[in-house]
Formats: C-alpha cells, sequence, structure tokens
C-alpha cells in the first residue's frame, strides 16, 4: 500500500474543507466575532496539509481496492479531525471529545449534539456546523471527484467504496456522469429550499443553515428549540417536503425533473417509501388524538414533521417525543431503522432493503408451499438474484450485531437501556434524537467520554455502510 | 516540476504553517495581556470603591460619635473626610457599574446613602437628639449596607465572569500553538516519508541498477516521479543502450 499516495487524495479530500472554513471565517469577520482565529487558522492548516502531498507527491492514476477504501475511510475520519479544531480551538462546551462528537455527527449527516446551548454559538461557527451537513452529504470523497480532475481508473475505485452497492445498481449510469448528477441535485434542492425559507420569513443565515441541514438529512438547526422556534405551518411545510425529497434517490429525482418514464411516481422503492410514511405519521396522530386532549391537526401536524424528521433520518424537532405514548415511540424506532432510499443522502437499512426483504419473506413462503416451484423476488422489472439477497441478509444481521455490540457497551457506563439502545441507534443510522436521555429536545452532552467516542464510531460505520468500515481493519493482506 | 522548486514548496508550507500559527498565538497573547491587565484594573479600581465607601461610612459613625462628646470641630472635619471618600467613591463607581441594571442598583444605593447621611448625620447635627439617633440608626444603617452588599455581589459576579472568559481566552491563545506544534511535526515526518520514498529511495535504487549494469549488461530501473531524476534514469539507460551497441 502506497501511503503517500493515500495521503495525497486524503489532502485533495480535506482541500474542499478549506473551503468552506474560509467563508465561515468570512462571516466571523462580518460578524466581528470571536470565530475567527480558530476557523482561519483552521483553514490555513486544512490548505497546507492539503497542498502539501500535492507538491511532494506525483500524480498517480491507478488505484488498487484496498488503496480507495483506506482513502474513502482514512478522508472521513481526517475529515472528523480537520473539522473539529474550530469547535476545540474555539472552546466553551467544546473539549477535544465534544468537538469531534459534534464534527462527525455533522459530516455523517447525525446531527446529534453535544450542545446544551446552540443560541450561544457565533455566526460562523453555525455555518461551519451546517457545512459539514453539507460537505458530508455528498459525500467528501465524491465531492473531491466531481470536482478535481482526476483519472476515470482512481474515480471507479473511490466511488465503489462511497456509493452503497444499491444506489449504484440503480444508478445505471457512467460514474462521471453519475457524480454530476448527484451534485446537481444536491446543489438544486439546497438552492430552492434556501429560497422558500427566505420567503417564509426565516433570516437568510438561518435559511442557508437550515437547508444544508434538511437536503443533506443532518439536522443541526441554529437555534435551541430546533423548528419549533419559528413556530410557523409555512416553514415545517417547506422542511418536510425537502426532507423527503432529500431521501428520494437523486438519479430518480433528476430523471424525474427531466420527464423520463423511471421516476419516482412509478419507482415501487419510493412509492413504498412514501406510503409508509404516510401510514405512520396517520397512525402517531391518531394514537395522539385518542390519548391526549391534543386536537387532531395538531397532532397531524406534530406527527408528519417528526415521523418524516425521523424517517429521513435528518432529526429536526418541533415537539418533545420522548413524552408521546410508548406506540409512536416504537414506530419511530422502526424508522430509525429502515431510513430512507438508497443513492439519497441519507443512511440506516434502507427502504430498498427492507422492500427486498419483505418480497423475500413472501418468496420463501410460496417456495415453502410450492417447493417444485420457481419463484423470484421482482422489484418492478428487475430480478433480484440470490446473491444480492444474500448480501442484503448478511448486512441486516451485520447492522444488528453493530447495534447490540453497541448498546452493551454503552450500558456498561451504567446508563439506561432505552438511552444505550436508542443512542446507538440514532447515531448508527445517523438519524440524531433518540429516546430518554438523548431524545428530540435533549442533547448528548450527559454522556461520558468514552461512550461520546463509541457514538462517533457508530456514526462512521453508518455512513460508510459499515462492511467499508470493517473490511479495512480486518483485511487479512496489507499489499 | 524540478524537485528544487518541490523541496521549496515543501518547506514553504511549513514556513507558512509556523508563521501562521507564530502570529495568532502571539497576537492572541498580547489580546490576553490587554484583558488580564483591564480585568487587575477593574479589580484595583474595585478595592479602592469599596475602600472608600467603607471608610466613608466608619467616619460619619465616628463624627457622630465625636459630636456626641461635645467635640464638634473634630465632628465637622471627620465628616467632610467622608464626604471626600465617598464623592470618590461615586467617581470610581461610575466607571465600574456600566451596564443598565448595574446602573439602577448603583443609584438605589446612593440614594440610600444620601438618605442615611441626610437623615440621621445632618439631622442629629441640628438637633443633637441621642434618643432619636440611637432609635433610627440601626434601621437606616442596616438598608444602607443591604444596599452595599448588593452592589459588591454584582461587581464580584461580573469579576467571576471577566475571570471565566479570561481562562476561555487563555485556551484559545494557547490551542493554536499546540496545534502548530502537532501539525509542524506531522508535517515533518510526511515530508520525510516522501522525500525517501520519491527522492533517496529512486536515488539508490538507480545506483545498485547501474553497478548491474557492469556484470548484468542490463539496465533495468523503474522512476515514478518525471523531475531531474527520471531523467537522469533515462539519460543512463540511452547511455547503456549505447555502450552496449
Amino acid at each position: 500500500m502506497r501511503f503517500p499516495v493515500i495521503i495525497r487524495f486524503i489532502g485533495i479530500i480535506i482541500l474542499i474543507n478549506a473551503i468552506f472554513l474560509f467563508v465561515s471565517s468570512l462571516f466571523s469577520m462580518y460578524y466581528n466575532e470571536t470565530s475567527l482565529i480558530p476557523l482561519l487558522f483552521t483553514a490555513i492548516i486544512t490548505t497546507v496539509f492539503g497542498i502539501f502531498p500535492i507538491i511532494l507527491v506525483p500524480k498517480q492514476d491507478d488505484l488498487s481496492a484496498f488503496e480507495g477504501m483506506t482513502i474513502v475511510v482514512g478522508g472521513w475520519i481526517t475529515t472528523g479531525i480537520v473539522g473539529a479544531l474550530p469547535y476545540f480551538m474555539w472552546g466553551g462546551e467544546f473539549t477535544f471529545v465534544n468537538a469531534f462528537f459534534e464534527s462527525v455527527s455533522g459530516y455523517t449527516t447525525t446531527g446529534a449534539s453535544i450542545l446544551t446551548d446552540i443560541e450561544v454559538l457565533p455566526n460562523g461557527l453555525l455555518f461551519w456546523r451546517a457545512s459539514t451537513h453539507f460537505i458530508g452529504g455528498v459525500g467528501v470523497i465524491l465531492f473531491a471527484l466531481v470536482i478535481l480532475p482526476m483519472s476515470t481508473g482512481s474515480k471507479m475505485v473511490l466511488f465503489n467504496f462511497e456509493i452503497s452497492n444499491m444506489a449504484k445498481d440503480n444508478l445505471r449510469y457512467r460514474t462521471r456522469y453519475a457524480m454530476q448528477v448527484i451534485l446537481y441535485v444536491y446543489v438544486a434542492l439546497g438552492l430552492v429550499e434556501t429560497i422558500l425559507l427566505w420567503a417564509g420569513g426565516m433570516p437568510l443565515f438561518d435559511s442557508v443553515c437550515h437547508s444544508f441541514a434538511t437536503i443533506s438529512t443532518g439536522g443541526f438547526a441554529t437555534k435551541n428549540a430546533s423548528i419549533a422556534y419559528y413556530d410557523s405551518f409555512y416553514i415545517e411545510g417547506v422542511i418536510v417536503v425537502f426532507m423527503f425529497l432529500s431521501g428520494v434517490h437523486f438519479g430518480l429525482l433528476f430523471e424525474t425533473f427531466r420527464l423520463k418514464r423511471n421516476n419516482i411516481f412509478t419507482s415501487p422503492v419510493v412509492q413504498y417509501y412514501f406510503f409508509g410514511l404516510l401510514i405512520v405519521s396517520v397512525l402517531i396522530a391518531l394514537k395522539l388524538w385518542i390519548s391526549s386532549d391534543q386536537p387532531i391537526l395538531s397532532a397531524l401536524r406534530d406527527s408528519v414533521f417528526q415521523t418524516v424528521s425521523i424517517g429521513t433520518s435528518t432529526g429536526f424537532a418541533t415537539t418533545d417525543t420522548n413524552i408521546w405514548p410508548v406506540f409512536t415511540q416504537f414506530l419511530l424506532i422502526f424508522l430509525s431503522f429502515q431510513c430512507a432510499c438508497a443513492g439519497s443522502t441519507t443512511s440506516g437499512i434502507k427502504v430498498d432493503r427492507m422492500l427486498v426483504m419483505f418480497k423475500s419473506i413472501r418468496q420463501q413462503i410460496k417456495q415453502l408451499q410450492h417447493p417444485n416451484s420457481v419463484s423470484v423476488v421482482k422489484i418492478k422489472n428487475f430480478v433480484v438474484s440470490n446473491d444480492i439477497l444474500n448480501r442484503i441478509g448478511v448486512f441486516v444481521f451485520l447492522y444488528f450485531v453493530i447495534l447490540g455490540i453497541s448498546t452493551m457497551l454503552i450500558s456498561l457506563f451504567d446508563i439506561d437501556l432505552m438511552t444505550s439502545f436508542s443512542a446507538s441507534l440514532a447515531t448508527l443510522s445517523n438519524v440524531g434524537p433518540g429516546f430518554s436521555m438523548v431524545g428530540s429536545v435533549s442533547n448528548y452532552n450527559a454522556l461520558p467520554d468514552a461512550v461520546k467516542m463509541i457514538l462517533s464510531v457508530d456514526m462512521l460505520l453508518g455512513r460508510l455502510e459499515v462492511f467499508g468500515f470493517i473490511s479495512l481493519f480486518f483485511i487479512k493482506s496489507w499489499k | 516540476m524540478k524537485i528544487k522548486a518541490k523541496i521549496f514548496g515543501g518547506f514553504l508550507t511549513i514556513i507558512i504553517l509556523l508563521f501562521a500559527g507564530a502570529f495568532i498565538t502571539v497576537f492572541q497573547f498580547v489580546k490576553l495581556n490587554h484583558n488580564n491587565r483591564q480585568l487587575l484594573d477593574e479589580n484595583k479600581q474595585y478595592s479602592s470603591a469599596m475602600y472608600n465607601v467603607n471608610e466613608s461610612l466608619n467616619l460619619y459613625n465616628d463624627g457622630v460619635l465625636s459630636l456626641l462628646t461635645d467635640t464638634d470641630r473634630q465632628a465637622v472635619e471627620l465628616i467632610s473626610k467622608a464626604d471626600s471618600l465617598y464623592n470618590h467613591f461615586v467617581i470610581i463607581s461610575k466607571e465600574l457599574y456600566k451596564t443598565e441594571d448595574e446602573k439602577i442598583l448603583l443609584k438605589d444605593f446612593n440614594e440610600d446613602f444620601q438618605k442615611f447621611r441626610q437623615y440621621w448625620v445632618a439631622s442629629f447635627f441640628k438637633t443633637h437628639d441621642l434618643q432619636f439617633y440611637l432609635s433610627t440608626k440601626e434601621p437606616e444603617f442596616k438598608i444602607l449596607r443591604s444596599s452595599l452588599s448588593r452592589l459588591m455581589l454584582v461587581f464580584q459576579n461580573k469579576l467571576l465572569g471577566d475571570s471565566e472568559a479570561l481562562y476561555e481566552h487563555f485556551k484559545r491563545a494557547l490551542t493554536p500553538g499546540i496545534v502548530t506544534i502537532i501539525a509542524s511535526l506531522l508535517l515533518i515526518l510526511m515530508f520525510n516519508m516522501m522525500f525517501n520514498r520519491y527522492y533517496i529511495n529512486p536515488l539508490s535504487r538507480l545506483t545498485d541498477a547501474v553497478n548491474k549494469f557492469h556484470y548484468k549488461r542490463s539496465f533495468k530501473v523503474e522512476i515514478e516521479t518525471d523531475d531531474e531524476i527520471g531523467k537522469l534514469a533515462k539519460s543512463i539507460e540511452e547511455l547503456t543502450k549505447l555502450i552496449k551497441k
């Protein structure tokens, strides 16, 4: 394995961060804030570390699969550390562990925060916090690859490890084109949402930050009360629509926009995703209406927002779900497992896999009833091979194993079971809020440092779809 | 890119980092020193203000006691000294209590103080009524003391807040320095690794290949870079081809 080559690629990745760090420091300069020096200094460090290997290491066109994987995992870890520096240097509630947790949470678009008071943060740091979502959402690596001219061979290797296998199967484009599509859709969604939020009375700065947090399905807000602060039906409506769209396969959104036949209205995965969220929203609203004296329309407003927020792994809040009935909490936990579609910025098991698994249950039952028949699992006209079914089965099993290990490790620190479980799930699926100590209006500050580090690893595992991260540490031969 | 330019570029990036780190650290410490001095000055002024107001209260007391023992001249002297100390306190405290809430508290205290002075110091001058003095002194004095305690508490909290801010500032001043040291060490390690891989090792390989040419009569060496070393390898290869002919 050629370390200098890996360092060169990671250098390019962190240069992307430098651009956003410079923009954040411009905000600090404009508002004359204490965060100027931490942001500017980190921008200088990242630029130096980005340029240094570009100067000394010659350009390489060929990358081995293992090198590609190391770049992706190394890139995420390095950006996590780089992103933590402005927080750590600024101080306040940010110890190094807290800063690293906040940074990883931002990049992995989890949206779990350690901050008890978000509003004391200077605007420069708030913008940086939202930027980590924006960079992380589309994948730091993917971002670097679209912008920087590199050979197709290197791109393929990196792309294979960054994008979920399911997403690749659906995307049927050439790699370069696919990456451009992802970026176009991402930026377009962000722009439109910013304009709509601004038009709805939200300040421009907040609109940009919230739009970054929505399209990346992150969930970092600029106010302590999250979206509830604005108490606006229009703003909640816009955010719900964009959270939903950000959970759809970006390639499908692009095709829909181009009025192609393969669009979001004909995709069975999107249909399952839409009706799933609709049914859960209605069920939660009914339960809230029956169990409490909340009017049905208000219950529906809360339930739709929270369902879409959790179901797309965003994590914005308009109400405290900790005080909701257990039945509704169970439904939200189910959505935290499932999350949204492959090919979007969400994590978790993903709707595509869930749909295949539900269909394979029916196929297995059919096979048992008629042992000699030949039955296959089909999604639209696409036959899901046994190989894919096996991979999905192993993925889901591994997902639960990691969830179990993480919950067990956290409970070692005498933290209650609901907190241990929901914090592990919320970070592994990159959702953000869990229940009990880490509820929708609480934060992760009270947890011990070791737990925060476990959860940071969970977030990285979730973002890299488990396999990418694990295979790096369990590979037998280091070439 | 030529080796000279690469090495220069490598060193330049390290120098930029060190310079930025040093500049920011020095700038932060200068600012910290300024804030620290400001805090010390405020603390000094506060001590002086509190000394003045306390001393002034004691002198009023002494002045009244002097009146009781019929030494009017000494009493007048003591009370005018107390007045001067109180006036001094008024000047200093105006600079110390800056926010609206603090100004209200200061105004309340000054009103209580004037009342206290008017009520029994000035009245006693006129009446010399010991009974009146004893019956009104205690409650008036208590009101004034509690008013003063509130004023002191506000400033102490302010000092505490300032000290915490100073500690935060100290951390902010120190961290860039530590980060610069760690980052520079990392860059130097990377420089060493890359220099060995792309400039030292190729030269060793080239030397080995030339040595082997003596007995193998074949020259084969792989150079990844397109700089002087790469060109040297190509030239030697051409030379070996000529020799073989």
